[in-house]
């Protein structure tokens, strides 16, 4: 995903508000492109600090707009072979999404993946702020921006947003203590869980982990600067798998494949 | 503005510390250029990585620690691979306030792995869009390869003459990292693939050095040569996003600023560096600066026309292939190069009837660009 001047037809691939270029007023344009051709293929023989496995397999790909970008993968690919955002269609599914700089993009990424699965499922959110006193304001935490996203993406894709059943926007200012209360609360729905839980690693220092699990919806060390991945499962065991042996590269998402770089795995740490 | 005095350490893997190799630069540009440190007004400082290799920030502050004066401004510069050149530019434009600087550049890459170097220059690249997805240097130059071999029908035999004419230069450089080294085509040829379709011989090597320039507003010495012109700019960080992957038309931009400010044309230069970091960039770079048309490169190197002692000179002492790429010092390096060879004291790499000469210089993948000409 990334910006286009209405205007001046400037592309930024930053989350900024306005085109200072053109001084235009006109809101930027959001691209979300769907399909990518590859235009060229490098494999990468050497291991470097945050990609030790090779061989792996760089793309450039092109998208419906025109556009290039690049995309990191294991698997062997074929030039001008056509790339599409899949939908789900297996029962189980871990989707993983990179959050870069327009973070909305990861949002719309999992929602797109689970879009057929959206029509039969309603959505429960619950903002968990695990640090009683956050330093963001309530209008800028990552949770809520994640909420204010998939609304978003909800409304674009004309899918009624009564799916949403219930909202917990910021409903708690969380001790430590009240955390295994609140886990009683959300359990027993039968609903996907959207769980975002903001200052992840905070909870990991106080060794309390359980909530990792129970997410279905989750980001990991989400704070809007240094946000980085970004999680949904409609399989607890299949996900708690995955976050407890750390399967960082071998596995192959529904959806989009991923890997976990270095500075991300030590928020993976849980033992 | 003038350059009055240069040094170079040896590029290569060195026992020395970053401070010992920015020191023996200091100290010998002084000389070259017969002044003392205390007439210095002003120091302008090249480094990538030190942040990384060294755990040292505000090497700024650093430096008067090695010259012994304090009290002065030193502005440091960091711009990826095109460091250098960006801070001889910075210089130049200082000028206009100060009327002698030092411009320092230095890099220590050789106490890391190969691994750690990658990840600490990659950090050169768009965190979000490119260090993630595994875009380490090599493999983003291999893709610009890529793309530009198959639309101008370039072959890997033309990348290998790159590398062996730069390796026979370097080979007689003494200053170079590969100085005194046999390097054939058949060693490149059989060299391992690092990213697809760039060889370990396509790739510039992770060196050691320093180098020093001083340059003032007077012409001093006799053998003081003239700064026809230095421009910068800088571009969008991320190597892929446009339409078209490989127009790069910001070189262009950069290159006719200069030329134009220097009242010149690019005929009228004699001698060339141009940042080799991978072989292609010497494909790709003398096209857009309008030395040769788009697609004709490679008649040109097939030809041998941008040998050292033909029509087109090109890294007549190795360019970053042959004499190592310390990041923070390569752009300065180019610099020393073209003032040696209008000075007539190249060595063996000695160009003959150089007026006038160009040193370009790029940090990440043309997004930190300068563009230097020097004239006798």
């Amino acid at each position: 995903m990334y910006k286009k001047c209405k205007n001046c037809k400037r592309i930024y691939w930053r989350d900024i508000k306005s085109c200072l270029y053109c001084k235009s007023n006109s809101k930027l344009e959001l691209i979300f492109p769907k399909i990518f051709k590859v235009i060229g293929i490098t494999t990468v023989n050497i291991p470097s600090r945050e990609h030790m496995r090779v061989p792996y397999y760089i793309l450039l790909l092109k998208n419906e707009f025109g556009h290039t970008s690049i995309k990191k993968t294991y698997k062997e690919h074929k030039i001008n072979t056509i790339l599409r955002q899949r939908k789900l269609s297996k029962d189980n599914y871990i989707i993983c999404s990179k959050m870069k700089y327009i973070k909305k993009s990861a949002v719309f990424n999992v929602l797109h993946y689970l879009e057929k699965k959206l029509k039969n499922i309603q959505i429960d959110i619950n903002l968990v702020n695990c640090k009683p006193k956050d330093k963001f304001e309530a209008g800028q935490m990552p949770s809520k921006y994640i909420t204010n996203s998939v609304f978003e993406y909800l409304d674009k894709h004309n899918i009624d947003n009564n799916i949403i059943k219930n909202e917990y926007i910021d409903l708690i200012k969380l001790k430590y203590p009240q955390l295994s209360n609140f886990k009683n609360k959300i359990e027993g729905k039968l609903t996907l869980k959207i769980v975002t839980i903001d200052n992840l690693k905070v909870i990991k220092q106080e060794n309390n982990t359980i909530y990792l699990i129970d997410a279905n919806f989750l980001t990991i060390n989400s704070t809007l600067k240094k946000s980085s991945l970004l999680f949904a499962t409609n399989n607890l065991k299949l996900f708690k798998e995955f976050l407890e042996n750390k399967h960082i590269y071998e596995k192959t998402f529904y959806g989009e494949e991923t890997e976990i770089i270095q500075d991300e795995l030590k928020y993976l740490n849980f033992n | 503005m003038f350059v009055n005095g240069s040094y170079q350490t040896k590029f290569g893997i060195r026992v020395e510390s970053l401070d010992e190799l920015m020191f023996e630069a200091i100290k010998g540009s002084l000389e070259d250029a017969n002044v003392e440190i205390q007439d210095i007004d002003v120091f302008v400082l090249s480094n990538n990585l030190a942040e990384f290799t060294e755990k040292q920030c505000n090497l700024a502050a650093v430096l008067p620690s090695l010259t012994g004066v304090g009290g002065k401004p030193v502005f440091n510069c960091e711009a990826a691979c095109g460091a250098g050149g960006t801070a001889f530019t910075k210089a130049v434009k200082l000028l206009n306030i100060y009327d002698k600087i030092m411009i320092i550049g230095a890099e220590k890459m050789s106490d890391y792995s190969t691994s750690d170097m990658l990840y600490f220059v990659g950090t050169d690249s768009d965190r979000q869009l490119e260090q993630r997805e595994g875009l380490i240097f090599p493999a983003a130059g291999a893709l610009v390869a890529d793309q530009y071999m198959k639309r101008y029908n370039i072959s890997l035999d033309d990348l290998s003459l790159i590398s062996l004419k730069n390796h026979e230069n370097g080979k007689v450089n003494p200053y170079a990292h590969f100085y005194g080294k046999e390097v054939n085509l058949e060693m490149i040829n059989n060299s391992p693939i690092l990213c697809s379709p760039l060889r370990l011989f396509d790739c510039s090597a992770n060196s050691d050095g320093a180098v020093a320039v001083i340059i003032s507003k007077k012409k001093v010495n006799k053998k003081d040569i003239k700064i026809k012109a230095s421009c910068t700019a800088n571009f969008d960080l991320a190597t892929f996003g446009s339409k078209d992957p490989i127009d790069f038309k910001q070189i262009t931009e950069v290159s006719d600023k200069t030329l134009k400010s220097a009242e010149c044309k690019i005929d009228d230069i004699d001698i060339f560096e141009i940042h080799d970091g991978f072989s292609i960039m010497e494909i790709i770079v003398p096209e857009y600066i309008g030395l040769f048309e788009k697609g004709k490169s490679k008649f040109a190197i097939r030809d041998g026309e941008t040998r050292k002692d033909s029509k087109f000179p090109i890294n007549t002492t190795g360019g970053l292939k042959a004499c190592g790429h310390p990041l923070g010092a390569s752009g300065l390096r180019q610099i020393h190069d073209i003032r040696r060879q209008l000075l007539g004291k190249a060595g063996k790499n000695q160009v003959n009837k150089v007026k006038r000469g160009l040193a370009f210089n790029f940090g990440s993948i043309f997004k930190s660009i300068s563009m230097t000409i020097l004239e006798l």
